[in-house]
């Protein structure tokens, strides 16, 4: 009877394993994603984006003109954590906001190390190829300049606390910071900072 | 008389050549700089072992070679047949324990190897060297961004293995327990963390910020690791000055750096220890130990512009990586010897008590030869990383000093260059490799 028993304890235990291992879709709001106490998690980029668009845009600092959208520039966005990240994730979700209410364009020809799109720049260079139809080409004065530049920097802050028995407390604090800028002038036209406190017994995974 | 013929079916199993001694050839060859006829020895082995226990870590030992002799798409193929293998091991995982028991019953050596921490890390980042040498920027980040990855996943990987070798002890683990062994400890001069290799973080952080098209604030929070990892160094802080500028938008001057990689990694040699068990059945046992022993001793390095000369900075001590892995793995090699000794001991004497005199004889043969440490490495690493950065001079040219070791270079053009100088035994030439970055 053992070795049977150990055959079937053999059999349905993996069984068992791949039953857990199983992939599923997710609502990317937070409620069901993976909660890590020292990162930035999907849901945190989409709320930092959320509440800094917001702001932005209820600060009135955009102001348009008839209609006409304003033309922004990505200037430099510190990361001043601990870790590598991706502030693409921020931004993009700023600029696709932005884009969506036609209050502000964003220009991928200018950047701080050359441009985003090297395209505008790429096309351009087919003036003196016969190959190609130059009325199709754009002409000279055509690209926009930006009207702002929006910056800023990403910090984390760490905390542990240890209270009796109980296992340590560790806290991590993202604070993102962004400024607009008003290239005629050089002010910042609106400020804003958004905190992210999330807290945890382990450095490990929550949800 | 079964139990005999048993013991000599193990003994088939295990009767192999140590590392050590397969590589000494291949070793010869590449201290005294020959590095394409150790890239001839390694290709010949590695063909030979694709499908042996020993596969991974002679792709290792061919991918470092044929880079070495310069044929660097040829060293990327033996570095992903490594990567394979290494990947295969892991979904493999889940059998680890039967794996386990073949270690019980013959040695360490005759488990697979499966690529330690660092291994995993020098495999990444001697791919994006690579891949920066052909030209292929995206494939190197990736590289390096993996490389990243593998410095965390080993940590958890590592609890696993010392998870799985106290499980494999069984009855032994509480006596393995209680065992010193203290004396296997290498003695690491700098501790860098588990699994952490400064190089490579340096590396990724040039990278991102002269290549990467975003992410490129990440080689600020690289540079700020290594610079607290290594204490501070001056060179470090100037680089993090200087990388805080130009991603503010400053122009800067053409720069070369040049990385020195001087001298070899640490070997592992074969320690026999009597190890008190306290167990009723196996009071005692002999088991065989891998030690590591350096090679070498670390050499200054500088590049010279004139008669101007700089010393380039000590980025990574590979003793250090290696040793730091080395210590974070002894407790499951530990376990795991001890466990092997203590079962191989109990087998014995079962086929004594049943098979007499000629049980008596196989079983001190099984033991003695299947007392093996395990001494694989991956032994053409080097001993250390340094890197010192320059204004390229107007008229490119460089000397490049390795110890008594003197080589003139004309640096390509260019905003950003890298000059690769690879130094082995003293006296052996210097060999040199450049690429554009920017």
């Amino acid at each position: 009877m053992k070795p049977l028993v150990k055959l079937i304890t053999a059999a349905v235990l993996p069984a068992l394993a791949l039953g857990c291992a199983t992939a599923k879709y997710i609502n990317h709001d937070g409620r069901d994603s993976v909660v890590n106490v020292g990162q930035i998690n999907t849901q945190d980029w989409i709320r930092a984006a959320d509440e800094l668009t917001q702001s932005l845009l209820l600060s009135g600092a955009l102001g348009s003109v008839a209609g006409k959208p304003k033309v922004l520039m990505i200037g430099r966005i510190k990361n001043n954590t601990t870790q590598h990240i991706d502030t693409d994730s921020l931004m993009k979700k700023i600029r696709v906001a932005l884009n969506k209410g036609g209050r502000a364009l964003t220009t991928t020809a200018v950047g701080l190390d050359g441009p985003e799109d090297e395209s505008s720049k790429a096309v351009r260079e087919l003036r003196a190829d016969d190959e190609f139809n130059q009325a199709t080409i754009p002409g000279k004065g055509n690209l926009v300049s930006p009207d702002y530049s929006l910056s800023g920097k990403i910090i984390q802050n760490n905390a542990r606390a240890k209270r009796g028995l109980l296992p340590t407390i560790r806290q991590s604090e993202f604070a993102f910071q962004l400024s607009l800028t008003d290239l005629k002038t050089g002010l910042a036209v609106w400020e804003e900072e958004k905190l992210i406190v999330k807290q945890g017994s382990r450095a490990a995974v929550g949800w | 008389m079964r139990s005999v013929c048993h013991l000599v079916f193990v003994l088939l199993l295990t009767g192999c050549a140590s590392y050590e001694s397969q590589t000494r050839s291949f070793r010869g060859a590449w201290n005294g700089g020959s590095t394409g006829q150790a890239a001839q020895i390694a290709s010949r082995e590695a063909g030979k072992r694709s499908d042996s226990r020993d596969a991974v870590v002679w792709f290792l030992e061919q991918g470092a070679a044929l880079r070495a002799a310069g044929q660097f798409a040829a060293s990327n193929h033996a570095f992903e047949q490594a990567e394979k293998r290494i990947a295969f091991y892991d979904r493999q995982a889940k059998l680890r324990l039967s794996r386990e028991a073949t270690g019980l019953l013959t040695n360490l050596a005759a488990l697979p190897y499966e690529g330690r921490g660092y291994d995993r890390v020098m495999l990444n980042t001697y791919q994006a060297l690579n891949y920066l040498q052909l030209g292929q920027a995206e494939a190197a980040l990736v590289e390096l961004r993996q490389a990243h990855a593998e410095q965390d996943a080993e940590v958890v990987r590592n609890a696993r293995r010392i998870v799985a070798a106290r499980k494999s002890a069984g009855e032994y683990e509480r006596a393995i327990r209680r065992a010193n062994l203290d004396e296997l400890q290498p003695d690491i001069a700098l501790d860098y963390g588990a699994f952490v290799n400064p190089f490579t973080d340096f590396l990724h952080a040039l990278c991102l910020w002269s290549l990467a098209a975003d992410d490129r604030e990440n080689a600020l929070v690289s540079l700020r690791r290594i610079h607290s990892t290594l204490g501070g160094p001056e060179f470090l802080a100037d680089e993090i000055k200087l990388v805080d500028r130009i991603l503010g938008g400053a122009k800067h001057p053409d720069l070369t750096y040049v990385i020195f990689e001087t001298g070899v990694a640490p070997i592992r040699r074969e320690v026999r220890l009597d190890v008190p068990l306290f167990d009723k059945n196996v009071p005692y046992v002999a088991a065989a130990f891998p030690r590591l022993e350096r090679r070498g001793n670390s050499t200054p390095a500088h590049v010279a512009i004139g008669g101007a000369k700089r010393e380039a900075t000590l980025i990574c001590d590979m003793d250090a990586v290696v040793g730091r892995d080395f210590r974070t793995e002894l407790p499951a090699v530990i376990f795991r010897t001890l466990a092997a000794t203590a079962a191989k001991a109990a087998v014995a004497k079962k086929v004594r008590e049943e098979a007499g005199d000629l049980g008596a004889i196989a079983g001190l043969l099984y033991q003695a030869t299947t007392a093996q440490a395990d001494l694989r490495t991956w032994t053409t690493l080097p001993k250390a990383f340094r890197v010192c950065r320059v204004e390229t001079p107007g008229d490119r040219k460089l000397t490049l000093l390795v110890g008594p070791q003197k080589n003139e270079v004309t640096v390509n053009t260019g905003r950003v260059n890298v000059v690769c100088v690879k130094s082995f035994a003293p006296g052996a030439p210097l060999h040199i490799q450049q690429f554009r970055l920017k």
